[in-house]
């Protein structure tokens, strides 16, 4: 695992996020947040953009840690294949949706049950899950697993303490990261999207462009009320998560 | 660790030094003769930011106006392409920075991002008392800006009328005002959309059923409830382009479905848009023009210089260049763009006025005639911003 210096980029990245969010919250009053809060425009569109964010996520981890559990067995270059849509952005990710997706009825583009903004994140993110959590796999010992069988455990039991406890935060931390980003990003579905109900990050960058602009404190307010539940959701990974796994895989052979 | 922070920290201080140098004086330039102003835009790099969804007015720009630039003035222009609204959000914030020298030299505007951009002050002044140029500009056409007066922020580059086009081997009997063309779409399911309002043609085909439908005060008043148009606007729905649950984002997107003939209308301001798109094979061959009854909205669009140009003086030559007859004959005819002048051609040379009367339209062109009695004001933008608030929560929902 890398050992180097992580202080100057924590430091780069936190001062950027913390200065946004800081003239993100200069920019509103309570009255916005109210305001918000009786949109149904907005929390419509909140709704649809946590259905596609926790499908894709969930969908993303489960395929990806398979593939990952799969292939960490395996030595030989076919995971490698796994590696070409990390080339592409995701804009160019969204346009390949539009170029073979198109004459598809239920999952072409610019349809309401969204399959196609979906499956262009799952075709992004399975492959960043996958070598996220390659190496944890490689990693494990498996002498824990035939421990507990030696010692009669259950196959639940088994696979908690031999497995569960070294995956679950490294999951976890590959969750969030998609969560995060599939929850506000705009790219994909800007160009995915139906025209209603938007998802928030093409909703949010609408209310900050367009028109006299006198919704942008609107705009602000989102981008404040998504960060703050963003760092609720890691302080609790951090503060409760972390310490339970590292506390019962104490004693590992690193 | 200090070390390496105190490197990056310095590296970044390096950076922002890097500046540009700094542009010339306001009061300086537009207190200048136009003859002084051109010696100093010699062999200068005039940068010009643009909307660039439309292959044939980036290619007038880049085939015709940049070498005529060059050659004149020596002058390099590139081309930048933006959304109108990113620029004005992008000057904003170098407003807000106080950034003095900025990166744009040459802006093209209008509607309520002039509004936006004058309210914030974010023009360079008073341009077109400059230019020589101006003296063959339609005064009509120069005064106001959908209803924001200009004050001489910017100069009027073309002058365009809002037109549908339809292909004519679908659509055998044209529908002649909205009520025809809502029995039309009702028959042809599917065969019909327009852009989301939050697209600039999008929103006014909103405006244009306003026109129609609702009453003369209704129109003056952005707070009035427009029920007759949203009433309208819903009974279409089910019947558009896939049932109206989702529209084309923006008109590039209409343009492309015309072109695949997933749909049998387009629209958009200019009347002559189509020429160049059906000579090109993009657009079905039997493309034909469409001015409802209901009226044809006529809008003005113009060029502009923001507060913190690098080099004015580049951008009030090449602004002047644009305005000049020849590069607006090239503009209107079919070559590249086919863009309504925004010149009086009684004030041009009796030569060049005919040159424009020649040019010949082409089928998809409506005639002069189409539009008497037709033609509409644009209105208020404050109901550009109440189309965009309320069409989401009372049509697309």
């Amino acid at each position: 695992m890398w050992r180097g210096n992580a202080w100057p980029a924590t430091l780069l990245i936190a001062g950027m996020v913390g200065y946004g969010l800081f003239i993100s919250l200069s920019m509103t009053t309570w009255g916005d947040y109210k305001q918000l809060s009786a949109d149904p425009v907005f929390l419509e569109s909140v709704g649809i953009s946590l259905y596609v964010a926790v499908s894709s996520t969930v969908l993303a981890v489960l395929i990806g840690a398979g593939l990952a559990g799969f292939f960490a067995k395996q030595t030989g270059w076919a995971a490698q294949i796994l590696a070409v849509p990390l080339f592409l952005p995701h804009l160019g990710a969204a346009y390949l949706a539009i170029l073979y997706l198109s004459d598809f009825p239920v999952i072409g583009p610019h349809e309401v049950n969204q399959f196609s903004i979906i499956l262009t994140y799952l075709y992004k993110e399975i492959p960043f899950v996958f070598f996220y959590l390659l190496p944890v796999y490689r990693r494990l010992d498996h002498r824990y697993e035939e421990l507990g069988l030696m010692l009669g455990l259950s196959r639940i039991k088994r696979f908690w303490h031999g497995k569960g406890v070294f995956l679950l935060f490294p999951v976890l931390e590959a969750a969030f990261i998609v969560f995060a980003f599939t929850l506000f990003a705009y790219e994909v579905p800007a160009l995915l999207g139906v025209t209603y109900p938007k998802l928030i990050g093409v909703y949010t960058f609408d209310l900050y462009t367009q028109g006299d602009l006198s919704r942008q404190p609107e705009a602000f307010a989102i981008s404040v009320l998504l960060t703050g539940i963003l760092f609720l959701l890691l302080l609790l990974f951090t503060r409760m998560i972390r310490p339970l796994t590292e506390r019962i895989s104490k004693g590992r052979i690193e | 660790m200090i070390k390496q922070m105190t490197a990056i920290a310095a590296t970044g201080l390096l950076l922002a030094g890097c500046a540009s140098p700094a542009a010339p004086v306001q009061e300086k330039v537009l207190g200048s003769s136009y003859t002084s102003i051109v010696k100093d835009a010699n062999a200068t790099t005039v940068r010009m930011y643009m909307w660039g969804g439309d292959e044939g007015i980036n290619a007038y720009i880049d085939e015709y106006v940049a070498p005529k630039l060059k050659k004149e003035h020596k002058i390099t222009l590139k081309r930048v392409p933006i959304e109108t609204a990113d620029l004005i959000q992008k000057l904003r914030a170098e407003k807000k920075a106080g950034k003095e020298t900025g990166v744009i030299d040459v802006v093209w505007i209008n509607g309520d991002n002039f509004r936006n951009a004058k309210k914030d002050g974010l023009l360079y002044g008073e341009i077109t008392k400059v230019l020589p140029n101006m003296k063959y500009v339609d005064p009509q056409a120069q005064g106001s800006d959908s209803g924001t007066p200009t004050d001489h922020l910017e100069a009027a580059w073309g002058k365009v009328q809002y037109t549908f086009h339809y292909d004519q081997a679908s659509v055998k009997n044209p529908p002649q005002d909205l009520q025809e063309l809502k029995s039309w779409v009702k028959e042809n399911p599917g065969k019909f959309t327009y852009p989301e309002v939050t697209d600039f043609t999008g929103n006014a085909f909103v405006r244009h059923v306003m026109y129609g439908l609702e009453s003369k005060e209704t129109l003056k008043d952005p707070k009035a409830d427009f029920k007759k148009t949203w009433a309208y606007l819903n009974e279409l729905k089910p019947y558009l382009w896939k049932e109206g649950k989702t529209y084309p984002k923006t008109l590039a997107q209409l343009d492309q479905l015309y072109a695949k003939g997933s749909v049998a209308f387009t629209m958009g301001f200019n009347e002559r848009r189509a020429e160049q798109e059906v000579k090109s094979g993009t657009f079905p061959k039997e493309t034909r023009p469409l001015i409802l009854k209901d009226g044809s909205i006529a809008s003005t669009h113009f060029l502009s210089i923001p507060f913190n140009a690098p080099n004015p003086n580049g951008a009030l030559v090449t602004i002047n260049t644009l305005l000049s007859p020849d590069a607006q004959f090239k503009k209107f005819d079919g070559t590249y763009w086919g863009d309504g002048t925004s010149l009086d051609l009684t004030t041009v040379s009796q030569k060049e006025q005919q040159a424009f009367e020649e040019v010949p339209a082409a089928e998809s062109t409506p005639k002069p005639a189409a539009f008497e009695g037709k033609v509409r004001a644009e209105l208020d933008p404050a109901i550009f911003d109440m189309i965009r608030k309320d069409w989401p929560e009372r049509v697309a929902r």
